[in-house]
């Protein structure tokens, strides 16, 4: 330099430099997939490689590759992969063919843009190796309808998971042979537990939002049904909140928190902190998805057997079960669809696809295929209960008002800060704000 | 974006400024190598960052979901913000980090200055409290975490000197409290670093007259350190400013867990942004590049009125 800036220019130049750094929402450049043989497709995955289900789907991509001759490019993107999708879903070169994540964001990438395949054309086709049947055959007929909008399916699923109460089989052999299946028996449960252990039996890791929300969800749905949790969510003048049934299911929880059935720490640990201690003994029960088992089994004590029953029974009588699914998805401008289409078929063959359950401890869409032991109590409340979406879909279709409104008064409620009338109140109103401010 | 600021005649630096004079053969001669020097700089600066800026603009104009098509809604996200509580919040969080943290971001660096100044090995001590600024915030954050749960260490250790019933510092009332402290814990290395620099350079003889003349150092700090870097000082409020409506993975992976967004009791203006794009429904592009453009108004408006602030004629020593 010719002698140097003055401190006053070189200042300013910094913070111009400065403020300019701060935008931080840039537009993404993606390498697209154009130009590829059609003997090829690009798998764009929500699972990390070394997971158990990315080496069950490996090793299918690696019998497919050899039994077709279809090269598959699969990139383990982890589970933000709808995120890092959803930019480019309408350009001309929409970078994988083929893609799987968790049935709502599957939902609210391709089916609110319009930007999915439909795949009736998938569940039409024959699954190789098992001559005569179509995939639309062997999936339980209950998840193809979950999966489908307007008449057309969203969603190949291969993975089921469902929410019920986890505990130790070992030691509450009471519990195994004869489950709490009214909201009463339950209750009276609880009390002998909380004596006997002299805290709350109930595990629950309340840092997570959602945990804390199957609670509430679970008493609303078996006092109203299935579906009354996601009308009142939508419900623009709050009158739904006003039901007295919905107040009363609400004092339900309002009772658990008051009571002290929570084990200590609930409210004010981190996420995994209460579920290891739960599967360390220091907790009776846990209300979470199937992949309780898989989660906890490092820090569960010797000899623990994983058993389950599903969430009590309230006003509604007969017994639902909320589940969500996992699975795949085209993306309508992918642009090896038919190779893709090719490999979910695939994949739904029996042999391959049970390899989810025996491998990756999951349940899969299959009623013909074997579920693993732990998941055994799961399995028999699904082939004979009524399902439907967790927590009535609204985290898929409502997930704003679940994250803005729901969630923050749902936590005052599960931590003691709001009762069961405030809770409604408090509800009811910033419901109706909200729906003001986003019809 | 340019800042503008008055500008105001430099004293002579000791050397006499080249002659305007049109002919110089320096002068034409820098004049030449002008553009050449710019250019790349400029073109890289409007391609990453005035481009996107004005796309962000574009789309904070427009409804859209990140796919599929775009569908223009004037201000109408900007509307929403203005009226949604939870962006209320948010902004307002964003606010305390900036005033409170840095409030006290910048006292604990200057007392650790002070205390610092003559100390021994000081250039280790440096090196230490350093040390939290080259972590990932993550990592950092995940560790604090596990401080301060339920049976945590901080409770372990509270008991251990007989507190049988001590606070409940994750829960949803102390959250955003502790995530200040963490964040003056992170920060606060990092000025202090650069304040150091700054006080080294001040001539001893300046403080050994201060002892001459029997000041305390109260006033050793008033009347001699804090004006010889107060143009450092600016700089670092302008960079604690940006920084501080930036902040992101200390609350996002501090509060949340298991993919979960945090409580939006503790969200700031950048958290707000990232929900409104990923909350797990249909992604609301057009508000977070709103919520985006709102947080690049915010810093302007900052670094003006810093600069404003800082404003006055450097000592020469």
């Amino acid at each position: 330099m010719y002698g140097s800036l003055p401190r006053r220019q070189v200042f300013r130049i910094v913070a111009a430099a400065a403020v300019a750094t701060t935008v931080s929402l840039g537009t993404v450049a993606c390498g697209g997939s154009a130009g590829q043989a059609s003997d090829e497709l690009v798998y764009w995955s929500m699972w990390k490689a070394g997971e158990p289900q990315a080496k069950v789907l490996e090793s299918a991509i690696a019998s497919f590759t050899k039994e077709t001759g279809v090269k598959v490019k699969v990139e383990w993107k982890g589970r933000d992969v709808s995120k890092q999708l959803a930019p480019t879903l309408n350009t001309r070169n929409v970078p994988a063919d083929l893609m799987d994540s968790a049935d709502r964001f599957v939902k609210s990438t391709f089916v609110a843009t319009g930007q999915g395949l439909d795949l009736s054309p998938v569940y039409d086709m024959e699954i190789p190796g098992e001559a005569g049947k179509k995939v639309g055959d062997v999936i339980d007929p209950k998840y193809r309808d979950y999966a489908t909008a307007d008449g057309k399916p969203w969603l190949v699923p291969y993975e089921v998971l469902a929410e019920q109460i986890w505990y130790n089989g070992d030691e509450l052999k009471d519990v195994a042979s004869a489950p709490p299946k009214t909201w009463d028996d339950f209750v009276t449960l609880l009390g002998e537990r909380k004596s006997a252990r002299n805290d709350g039996p109930l595990a629950l890791d309340a840092d997570i939002a959602d945990y804390s929300a199957f609670w509430t969800y679970h008493a609303v749905l078996r006092d109203l049904g299935p579906g009354a949790f996601g009308a009142a969510a939508v419900d623009k003048t709050g009158a739904k909140f006003d039901d007295p049934a919905f107040l009363a299911a609400i004092q339900k929880i309002e009772k658990l928190v008051k009571d002290g059935y929570f084990a200590k720490g609930y409210d004010g640990s981190k996420y995994p902190a209460i579920q290891q201690k739960w599967a360390g003994g220091g907790a009776d029960f846990l209300l979470l998805g199937t992949f309780a088992p898989s989660e906890t089994k490092p820090s569960a004590k010797e000899g623990f057997a994983y058993r389950s029953f599903p969430f009590p029974e309230g006003a509604k009588g007969e017994q639902t079960q909320e589940i969500s699914l996992i699975g795949f998805a085209i993306p309508a401008q992918a642009g090896n669809a038919e190779a893709a289409k090719k490999f979910v078929a695939y994949f739904m063959n029996k042999e391959r696809l049970s390899k989810i359950a025996s491998e990756a401890g999951n349940i899969t869409p299959r009623p013909d295929i074997e579920v693993p032991a732990e998941l055994a109590d799961v399995k028999k409340t699904l082939d004979t209960a009524e399902t439907h979406p967790a927590l009535d879909g609204v985290k898929m279709d409502n997930a704003d008002w679940y994250t803005k409104v729901f969630q923050p008064v749902n936590t005052e409620l599960i931590t003691g800060k709001a009762s069961a009338a405030d809770f409604v109140a408090k509800l009811k109103s910033t419901s109706v704000d909200f729906w003001k401010l986003n019809d | 974006m340019t800042v503008t600021a008055v500008r105001e005649t430099e004293p002579a630096l000791g050397r006499a400024p080249a002659p305007a004079a049109q002919g110089s053969p320096l002068t034409r001669g820098r004049r030449r190598l002008f553009w050449p020097f710019v250019a790349p700089a400029l073109v890289l600066y409007t391609v990453f960052y005035i481009l996107p800026t004005l796309a962000t603009a574009w789309i904070s104009l427009n409804k859209w979901a990140g796919a599929g098509p775009m569908e223009f809604a004037g201000l109408d996200n900007y509307r929403r913000l203005l009226l949604d509580p939870i962006f209320h919040d948010s902004f307002a969080n964003t606010l305390t980090i900036l005033f409170v943290v840095g409030g006290a971001t910048f006292a604990l660096s200057f007392l650790l200055t002070m205390i610092l100044r003559d100390m021994a090995g000081r250039k280790a001590v440096r090196s230490i409290i350093f040390f939290p600024n080259i972590v990932s915030g993550i990592v950092l954050s995940i560790l604090w975490g596990f401080l301060f749960q339920a049976d945590g260490v901080v409770n372990q250790a509270l008991r251990a000197f007989g507190v049988d019933d001590p606070p409940n510092w994750l829960g949803a009332d102390n959250l955003f409290s502790i995530i200040m402290i963490g964040l003056v814990w992170v920060q606060t290395g990092f000025y202090t670093t650069i304040l150091m620099a700054a006080v080294d350079r001040i001539p001893k003889d300046l403080y050994e007259v201060c002892d001459l003349e029997g000041a305390n150092a109260w006033q050793r700090f008033r009347h001699v350190t804090l004006p010889l870097v107060w143009d450092v000082v600016g700089v670092c409020a302008v960079l604690w400013s940006i920084s501080a409506i930036k902040i992101f993975e200390f609350i996002y992976a501090f509060a949340g867990a298991a993919g979960q967004l945090p409580p939006t009791k503790v969200w700031n203006t950048a958290l707000y942004a990232y929900a409104e794009a990923f909350a797990g429904g249909v992604p609301k592009y057009g508000s977070a590049a709103a919520t985006g453009m709102v947080m690049l108004a915010l810093v302007g408006v900052l670094v003006v009125l810093l600069r404003r602030m800082f404003r006055r004629d450097p000592v020469q020593f």
